[in-house]
């Protein structure tokens, strides 16, 4: 990190922040956060620079947070749960059915006190910019469908590398199998394991359609991406600046939302074309119960995930 | 007893030592890998927590080993140019060599794998719930054992008499 | 003007230090280091060194690495290398300069058991040894045939550099390299047999092997069974899916370990050394590969794979011209280092602007590693160059002028590689491993 400040910086002589991701070009996601960078250099008229490094050339979301918090990266896109060994608070969002829907997803991530409780960590860290959907999570198996937590007894599920989810698994009484997302497509097809939970898109980008041709919409969770800078970095910004920031990255959060659900409806478009069968008469109350002792169980170990999930009752009202 | 033979008894446990940890962590790790195969095709339920141990386990045996390779003086180097050299010349380079593994180990194994483990110390893993920053705290620990085995290596091209090692470790 | 620097410092301090004599992964390791230091403070440059050093190395395919190591560790103790030689005797046995084309054949038998050219050199070269002295072989001829077809086994799988390769660039499927390795592996052993024939034709025409009676050579071909399945278990497993590379590499330790017991070829003290040489080699081939990731991060950091990249597009305007530069840097870097360490360095650096051609991840490697394995048998530094002539007491004077030939044919055999996509990409490409 330079030692330079916002007010400092000229067209000549910007203030540089170095953002590291690891997701690829193609991304939806990924394009939110150039047209972020992008953003910012045009609105400060190049006083501030955004250097991306995509790709995960940095490494991975945990390491990258590491230097983030050394001062080594100014910016990352983290999903929200992977905050939560800074901010325990953060544990909340890998948490099941924490949003009754959609509507309230947004409603809740929109409001001013969410804006507040991302700007709450400053001696963490870490600043929340803004967040981005990464729509709902559901099971998808070679064929057969999950309507209740009964269908899941005794199924090896893979899901991503967090506590909280190998904990939700075992909730609802499947095996819990931790694996990369590159080597789910051949697990399922020998299958090593019998089913995997993520949004629509991976039945395309993925190609897991061509093997798992049912898609149950459990939605159990939806787990924002979050787009944080360093304290170090937000403290070099005069005011007006982190406020062009937060601007800018709320404008990005807006676009991605319509990219996000065109990019969802073109999957689930592609994916019935593929065979997949979508399950709609899910027992989401069933689930709900079933999976209530994971979120009991955080709110008894963290006072943190308890104070965040009542920002998002009362802010889902 | 000289100092030669505390040296040399020195070398001989630190070398027994990193070979024992090493070797037994080799032969866990296959044995947990093999493991991994036999519950998935003959028990039908692949056990879940052998990979992320044995991921683990691989950082701590390649440190360990690593370490147990520099006692040793088996790390792979370019010494051709070293080798055309007078003696004298020889030895300063030799020893210029084993002070900048010395350095470089306590900068940044004992140093940065400290701060590293410090920093990782309350990130759980997914499965067993094992601290990563016990798993890091690997890189200072053989950070000091490469350190020890440099020094030893120093005193060695100091002395220029090659120890003997107290017992036949390698 | 940051990657300039970056370039400058890094490749400075690391080339001062590797001819200095300090180890490789060390050499990596401070350059690494200092250069993260010209950009950042001491305790971020200490944090983040320390940081790529360990998250470098946690892999579980890299796993595999130490395992086939174990694995082939095993198997030199004896009992297999035999009876390949046996088979490949029996192969090779009608055709001038027969005991030559017995090596080639034995160290590609032995190559795709293992991945380890030095293993294959020092147990085939050194089991033929005497007795191609006996039958009047010239030494230098024989030391060279036997160098120059040491290290097929890198590419014919299955072989740990494929796996370091697929590690640092980015995870290319391990199961389309090792099938890609194949053709050009086998075209190398070809190309060591072409040339011997040409030269034992001309100056040795009677030195075919005695005729091996069908049943003879039935036995031995049996006696050779149990090895030669240990292909279709690690490889056909990997490759069909069945297990990982990594999975497969543990069954081959467990194979190689029961096939020793059953030869009797393994007593305790040969099972405590074959640990030994495993920490040994683990900890120096991880080692490197920790200290190369410090290098990848630092790289990318200031941009340097990006500024080489444009650098070379730009002044260079054919893809053609290009490719035969980084041939030529590859080979010059063959010289004074050893695999891994080469394709650790030059994989980050090479595989964008190869990429930027158009050229397949997959067929990249195999350039990539078939021009480490000419590597290995040039002087001043070159692994099977050593041990080879250390088994057969020829100088390294000696076998030089004699090697030239080979050098030549596998310097003919790499261009083909580099501009016929094919030789690699065909075979995976049959049994979609493409993706
Ligand atoms: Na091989
Ligand atoms: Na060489």
């Amino acid at each position: 990190g330079g030692s330079t400040t916002s007010t400092e910086a000229t067209a000549e002589d910007p203030l540089v922040l170095r953002f590291a991701h690891n997701l690829n070009d193609r991304h939806v996601t990924s394009q939110a956060l150039t047209a972020f960078a992008e953003d910012v250099e045009e609105r400060s008229d190049g006083r501030i620079t955004v250097r991306m490094y995509g790709n995960g050339q940095l490494g991975s979301e945990t390491t990258v947070l590491g230097q983030l918090n050394q001062g080594i990266v100014d910016m990352t896109r983290v999903s929200a749960p992977g905050l939560a060994n800074y901010d325990p608070g953060y544990h909340a969002f890998g948490l099941p059915y924490v949003f009754a829907s959609e509507e309230e997803y947004y409603q809740v991530m929109d409001s001013p006190e969410m804006a507040e409780f991302f700007r709450s960590t400053v001696d963490q860290g870490f600043v929340g910019l803004t967040y981005y959907t990464s729509g709902a999570r559901s099971f998808y198996t070679a064929d057969t469908p999950v309507r209740t937590p009964e269908d899941l007894r005794g199924l090896k599920v893979r899901v991503q590398d967090m506590r909280s989810q190998t904990e939700l698994m075992a909730e609802l009484g499947a095996a819990p199998i931790v694996m990369a997302l590159g080597d789910t497509y051949t697990s399922l097809q020998t299958g090593l394991i019998d089913g995997a939970e993520s949004n629509e898109t991976v039945l395309t980008q993925s190609a897991h359609g061509e093997v798992a041709k049912s898609f149950s919409l459990t939605e159990h969770t939806r787990i924002p991406d979050m787009l944080v800078i360093s304290s170090d970095a937000w403290q070099r910004l005069s005011p007006q600046d982190q406020e062009l920031l937060v601007d800018a990255a709320r404008r990005s959060t807006e676009d991605h939302k319509v990219a996000w659900a065109q990019s969802i409806e073109e999957a689930v478009t592609e994916a019935e074309a593929m065979g997949v069968e979508f399950v709609t008469d899910v027992d989401l109350e069933a689930f709900r119960e079933a999976t209530r002792p994971v979120v009991e169980r955080y709110v008894a170990e963290h006072p943190e995930v308890a104070e965040l999930l009542s920002v998002i009752e009362a802010a889902g009202e | 007893m000289t100092t030669h033979d505390r040296i040399a008894r020195v070398r001989g446990v630190l070398g027994a030592v990193l070979l024992a940890t090493a070797g037994t962590l080799l032969v866990l790790m296959t044995f947990l890998v093999l493991y991994q195969v036999f519950t998935r095709y003959v028990l039908g339920a692949p056990a879940a927590f052998t990979e992320e141990l044995v991921r683990y386990a691989l950082i701590w045996t390649s440190f360990v080993s690593a370490a147990y390779a520099f006692l040793h003086r088996k790390h792979m180097a370019l010494v051709l140019v070293r080798d055309r050299l007078p003696g004298r010349a020889r030895r300063g380079f030799l020893l210029g060599a084993d002070v900048l593994v010395l350095l470089f180990a306590v900068v940044v194994l004992v140093v940065g794998g400290t701060m590293l483990a410090l920093a990782a110390r309350h990130d759980y893993s997914a499965l067993l719930g094992i601290s990563r920053g016990l798993v890091y705290a690997i890189a200072p620990v053989s950070g000091l054992a490469i350190a020890l085995a440099q020094v030893l290596n120093i005193w060695e091209d100091v002395t220029g008499e090659p120890v003997v090692e107290a017992e036949g470790t390698d | 003007m940051e990657a300039l620097l970056a370039v400058a410092v890094l490749f400075g301090v690391f080339f001062v230090l590797l001819f200095a004599g300090v180890p490789i992964s060390v050499s990596l390791g401070i350059a690494s280091f200092l250069t993260a230091l010209v950009f950042l403070s001491f305790e971020e440059s200490t944090y983040v060194v320390g940081q790529q050093m360990n998250v470098g190395i946690e892999s579980f395919s890299l796993l595999a690495v130490p395992l086939f190591i174990f694995a082939g560790n095993i198997m030199n103790n004896g009992g297999i290398a035999r009876r390949l030689v046996d088979l490949a005797l029996v192969l090779a046995g009608r055709v001038p300069g027969a005991l030559a084309h017995t090596n080639v054949l034995g160290n590609m038998l032995f190559g795709s058991l293992s991945g380890s050219a030095v293993a294959a050199a020092a147990a085939i070269g050194g089991t033929l040894h005497k007795r191609q002295k006996e039958e009047g072989y010239d030494p230098a001829f024989s030391t060279a045939v036997n160098i120059a077809s040491a290290s097929t086994g890198l590419l014919i799988p299955p072989t740990t550099a494929a796996i370091v390769y697929s590690t640092v660039a980015g995870g290319v499927s391990i199961s389309a390299l090792f099938m890609a390795g194949y053709v050009p592996g086998i075209l190398m052993g070809v190309v060591v047999m072409v040339v011997a024939w040409l030269y034992a034709r001309r100056r040795m025409a009677g030195a075919t092997s005695p005729r091996v009676g069908l049943g003879e050579g039935l036995r031995v071909f049996l006696r050779a069974v149990p090895s030669l399945l240990l292909v279709i278990v690690v490889v056909g497993g990997i490759v069909a899916g069945v297990f990982t590379a990594t999975e497969g590499a543990a069954a081959a330790v467990l194979y190689c370990l029961v096939l020793s017991l059953i030869y009797r070829s393994l007593s305790w003290a040969d099972l405590k050394q074959v640990v030994t040489s495993t920490v040994v080699a683990t900890g120096v081939v991880m080692f490197l590969i920790s200290a190369s990731s410090a290098m990848s991060w630092v790289m990318a950091y200031t941009g340097i794979p990006t500024a080489i990249t444009d650098a070379l597009l730009s002044t260079a305007d054919s893809k053609a011209i290009i490719l035969l530069l980084m041939v030529a840097i590859l080979l010059v870097v063959g010289t004074f280092m050893d695999i891994t360490p080469a394709i650790l360095i030059f994989t980050p650096i090479f595989l964008p602007i190869a990429t930027e051609l158009g050229m397949h991840p997959v067929h990249f490697g195999m350039m990539l590693i078939l021009a480490m394995c000419i590597g290995t048998m040039t002087p001043p530094v070159g692994s099977v160059l050593f041990v080879a002539t250390g088994v057969s007491g020829v100088t390294i004077e000696q076998v030089v002028p004699r090697l030239l030939p080979y050098f030549a044919g596998l310097v003919v055999l790499l261009l083909a590689v580099t501009f016929i996509p094919a030789l690699s990409l065909q075979l995976p490409e049959w049994l979609g491993l493409l993706g």
